[in-house]
Order: structure tokens, then C-alpha cells, then sequence
């Protein structure tokens, strides 16, 4: 497999993910940022969009994020949308192509979300053989990113970092951390959060995603966070991220907001936070090591 | 309204296998059959119904989203809150099969035909009809346009037996009512033409492109001229294409048709359909 690590080595800083409604004032203003992120699904077909992503392309290492090839389907990948997404790869030549832990393909129907998988050895298998086809098809490693969830199955066995680490072990693909995740299910499911990150192994992980999210108080009084991107990142999962930097060390991070999209402005002053964090544990590495 | 799908009341293994597992989500999700997955989740019975609440709203506003994406006029003409309530109807009978959600949604016009809330608008399935045309022709793969000089190095007698390969963001529709009058105006904001415009039944030939400037356009044509096109876009050899265009089109103006279509890009490549493969270009040969 020809794996895509010249371009995970020289991707470095905090980028964004790139919505709609930003196109035409990103290629306009070309803003300082050192890459973007887009959503695979939203650039399958032609047109405009594709258009805009090229000419941003021009100008910025761009990253493909998957939401649809549904890795944990037990009924296997969907070629057409696989054979898609090579096409779009092809013509993109992204620095890096990435998916989530979760189905989201059953019976030839999709249900737009990222739905969680149980911890199996059943769905292990599964995903692993998915991932694997994936990588073969599109000639290159891909990162594995950690799910949020606000349910558990009653036969799972194994931990959820367990199996993702078990994921990146027997296919050789990265993981994303995603540092909201974590904190999102953690919350959710009474985890450690410190755990889940003291399981991943850094140097699977090459990329971090970091968002916001919300708290709804369910009927009962039971508080779930939910996942929704459409915030400002928590002070919380800031936290976290920094526990995460010391972790993994200084993993190209970026910054994902899909509701209620703020001004470019203020999307570029999250990512901005995100690099100064990355900086200063950088300077504080460097002064171990010189002292 | 169809009926929906009888609920069979499935049990649960303590030790589901994943298909059996994303079977019952699905179930859950799309028909609101939370019941099963009791078995099957790791909380209390109201956590379990409200956590999945949370994946079925989210799958449905994501959903509603692409649809407001593909159907924006079909949304003005009836209102947000009407707009989610037909989608909520809709999803009943309709489900996207894949992640690339610009492909969901064709069925909408059809579904709207026999909607009864929206039966005293006439026109709604056709503007619709309309916008699905709009939304193919915006998200279609880009191609170069064919290049005429390409066509000037056949011999006269080849002519005859040219097969055009369509831009695959020329899309021909056919609607029973002034649809595209309405969905200008709509788009433009015109309140006064948009007032003025009767909703009388008569067939409308429409043409839809994606424009150099990466916008649609959206034009009205004569009958011969549209099925003329359409012949050419299925296929057909220009000159048995061009029967359609001689029931209505004076000869002379027949150059002038082709040579309009050729420069607006309509096709992206050509081929020759050989007489002896074909009995019907033989006897236009003669």
C-alpha cells in the first residue's frame, strides 16, 4: 500500500473544515490557515461545489472526511460510492482521506448519521475487512476517527479504544482523535476520558478534530451531550486537548463547525486558539530538551 | 397516502449479530419501532427511547436539509412548516440508498402528484419536476463541450449517420403547467408577475443546462424543436433526429437549429451510427 505520509509529515497547524457558505469568501480572501478540511460526500458530483474545491485545492492541502462509505456495515461497502470517492480522491489529491467508526448502510437504505457500532468481535472483523477494502481501493492509508455516542449495546465486550487501537493494528490505517468525541462519550457513558486517550498510540494518530457541542436534559433528568458542531469548542474539550497535545504530541489539528456556521472570522480565530495551544507545546518541548 | 408497512414484532437474541442489530436501529430510526431495541441496549427503557430520538431527528433534519437544497422553490410556494411536514410524509415512502445525498429526492415530483394536502396546487409537481431537472443539471459531472471543428472533417455523406453524446447537464422535461414562469418569478422575487401568472393546462417543453457561469438556465422551446433534441440526447442519428424538427420547422431554418444547439454545448462528443448495422439509416440514406 503507498501510504499518504509525505503529506501527513508536512501538514502541520490547525485548519478548518470547509462548509458551503464559506466557499466563495475563502477563495476571495485566500485566509491564512495551512489546510482545509470538506465533507467527501458534499463534492461526489459536479458543478459549482466541485468548482470551488478545486480552486481552493490551487491553493491549500485539502482533506477528505468521509460521512457515508459506513465502515461498519455488515453488509460490506457500497462500490458505487467507493468507486466515488476514488474518482473524487484522484482528482483532489488530498493530503489526507478520512472516515468514522459507525454505519450507517443497512438493506441498501442510509440513514444520515453516524450510528454507533456494538463492541464485538463480529463488528471488529467487519470493520477491519471494510477498512482494508477501502485502503486497497483508494491505494493509500486512511485515519479512523472515534465516534460520539449517546448509546451502548448490552453485548459489547470490548472497550471502544480498545477497538479502535485493534482497528489501526490489524488494517495499518491512522486514527483521528477526535478530542470532542471522546469528551462527548465519555460524558455520555461514564468514561474516563484520560483513559481513552492514554490507550491510542501515538504514532497511529494523524490527525485531531476538535468542535463543539450541546447538553440536553432528557425526561428522567439525565443530562446527554450531543454532538451537534454547532458551537464554539468547549472550555472543557479545550482542556482536554491540551492533555491530548501532551499525549500524542503535535498532531495537525483542525477545527469542525456544521451548524449554525458562524462568520469565516470567527471559525479562523477557533483554529488560531487551536494553533497557539499546538505552538506552546512545541516551545515547551523544545526548552525540555535544550535544558 | 400509501399504507405503511405492517409491524411484525421481532425478538431479540441476548447475543444479536451485527446485522441483526443495524436491522433493528433501522427499524427504530425509519419506523419508529423503538420496542425491540429494549433487548438489545445497554440503558433504561426512556434513556433508550430518547437517545434514539436524538439519531432520527438528526437523520431527519439532514435529510429536510437536502431537500430545502434541491426543492428551494417548492419551499417558498408552500412555507417551511408546510415544506417539513410533505418531506415527513415523503420519508415514509422514500429513503435515500446512498451517502451522496444530491441524488435523493427524484421521486418528489411524483409524490407530490398524489399528495393530497397539496392538491389544490396545481402546478407544485411540475415546479418541482422543474427543480429536480435544475439540481441534475447544477450537480452534473463537468465535461468539455464537443468541438465543432471536430465535426467539419467529416465527409457530406457521414452527416446523416452523426450520433451526439448529450452534456450531461442537459436535462428535457415536460410539465402541464406554466412551472417555469413560476419558479423565475419565485426565484427573481417578482410578487407582481408572480400574481399575474394563470395556471392554465398546456404542455410546456423545457430545456435545463448548467450555464459557463455555473448557474442553470431554463428555457421554454417549441414542441418539434424539443423533441428534436431529445431524439438527438437518446441517440438517434441526426437525420432521423431531424424528422421531428421538419414537422414543425420550415427547412430553412433547420441549419440554423443544429448549428444554435452545437454552439451552446448540448453535446459533448459524437459518433457514427453505420447504415449497414442500421435498416433505418439506410433508407435515410436513400
Amino acid at each position: 500500500m503507498t501510504a499518504c505520509s509525505k503529506r501527513i509529515e508536512i501538514l502541520e497547524g490547525a485548519g478548518i473544515g470547509l462548509r458551503f457558505a464559506h466557499h466563495e469568501e475563502v477563495v476571495a480572501r485566500r485566509p491564512q490557515v495551512p489546510w482545509f478540511e470538506v465533507h467527501t460526500e458534499n463534492y461526489l458530483g459536479g458543478g459549482t461545489n466541485l468548482r470551488f474545491l478545486e480552486s481552493v485545492r490551487a491553493h491549500y492541502p485539502v482533506a477528505l472526511h468521509g460521512v457515508g462509505i459506513s465502515l461498519g456495515s455488515a453488509q460490506g461497502l457500497d462500490a458505487t460510492h467507493l468507486d466515488r470517492i476514488c474518482t473524487l480522491a484522484q482528482r483532489i489529491e488530498p493530503c489526507l482521506v478520512s472516515e468514522h467508526l459507525s454505519w450507517s448502510c443497512v438493506e441498501g437504505r442510509y440513514l444520515a448519521d453516524l450510528l454507533p457500532l456494538p463492541m464485538t468481535e463480529e463488528a471488529l472483523a467487519t470493520v477491519c475487512q471494510n477498512v482494508e477494502r477501502l485502503q486497497e481501493r483508494l491505494g493509500r492509508k486512511v485515519l479512523i476517527e472515534n465516534p460520539s455516542s449517546y448509546i451502548r449495546y448490552r453485548h459489547s465486550t470490548i472497550p471502544e479504544w480498545e477497538f479502535l487501537c485493534a482497528v489501526a493494528q490489524r488494517t495499518e490505517c491512522g486514527i483521528l482523535c477526535d478530542v470532542n468525541n471522546v469528551y462527548v462519550s465519555a460524558c455520555n457513558h461514564g468514561w474516563d476520558a484520560s483513559t481513552y486517550l492514554a490507550a491510542l498510540p501515538a504514532h497511529a494518530i494523524g490527525e485531531i478534530h476538535l468542535a463543539g457541542h450541546s447538553c440536553r436534559r432528557l425526561e428522567g433528568g439525565r443530562v446527554i451531550r450531543i454532538d451537534d458542531h454547532g458551537g464554539p469548542v468547549a472550555t472543557e474539550v479545550w482542556n482536554l486537548y491540551e492533555q491530548a497535545l501532551a499525549r500524542l504530541g503535535p498532531v495537525p489539528t483542525l477545527v469542525e463547525w456544521d451548524n449554525n456556521i458562524p462568520a469565516l472570522d470567527v471559525l479562523l480565530a477557533e483554529a488560531a486558539h487551536a494553533a497557539t495551544l499546538l505552538q506552546s507545546y512545541r516551545t515547551n518541548v523544545e526548552q525540555s530538551l535544550a535544558a | 397516502m400509501q399504507p405503511r408497512c405492517c409491524r411484525v414484532t421481532v425478538q431479540m437474541s441476548s447475543n444479536p449479530s451485527l446485522l441483526e442489530v443495524q436491522r433493528a436501529l433501522h427499524r427504530a430510526i425509519v419506523d419508529g419501532d423503538k420496542e425491540v431495541l429494549q433487548a438489545i441496549l445497554a440503558s433504561d427503557s426512556m434513556a433508550i427511547f430518547n437517545a434514539i430520538d436524538i439519531y432520527r431527528n438528526t437523520i431527519r433534519y439532514t435529510l429536510v436539509r437536502a431537500m430545502r437544497l434541491s426543492y428551494p422553490v417548492v419551499q417558498k410556494l408552500v412555507g417551511e412548516e408546510f415544506f417539513e411536514d410533505t418531506i415527513e410524509h415523503f420519508l415514509r415512502q422514500h429513503w435515500p440508498h446512498s451517502a451522496c445525498l444530491d441524488d435523493f429526492g427524484s421521486e418528489f415530483a411524483q409524490f407530490l402528484e398524489s399528495f393530497e394536502p397539496a392538491s389544490g396546487l396545481t402546478y407544485l409537481a411540475d415546479v418541482a419536476r422543474l427543480e429536480w431537472a435544475v439540481h441534475r443539471a447544477l450537480h452534473a459531472p463537468q465535461v468539455p463541450v464537443l468541438q465543432l471543428q471536430r465535426l467539419t472533417q467529416l465527409a457530406a455523406d457521414q452527416c446523416a449517420f452523426v450520433c451526439f453524446a448529450a452534456n450531461p447537464s442537459l436535462h428535457l422535461t415536460i410539465v402541464d403547467t406554466p412551472a417555469d414562469v413560476i419558479w423565475r418569478a419565485v426565484l427573481e422575487q417578482d410578487e407582481r408577475a408572480l400574481a399575474s401568472i394563470e395556471v392554465t393546462r398546456a404542455p410546456r417543453y423545457l430545456l435545463v443546462q448548467r450555464s459557463q457561469d455555473g448557474g442553470a438556465e431554463v428555457s421554454c422551446m417549441a414542441e418539434g424543436e424539443w423533441r428534436f433534441l431529445r431524439a438527438l440526447s437518446l441517440g438517434d442519428v441526426l437525420e432521423q433526429a431531424l424528422e421531428e424538427l421538419r414537422k414543425s420547422a420550415p427547412a430553412s431554418d433547420l441549419d440554423r437549429v443544429l448549428a444554435h444547439h452545437l454552439a451552446a454545448g448540448r453535446f459533448c462528443d459524437f459518433s457514427l451510427k453505420t447504415p449497414d448495422t442500421d435498416s433505418a439509416a439506410l433508407r435515410i440514406l436513400s
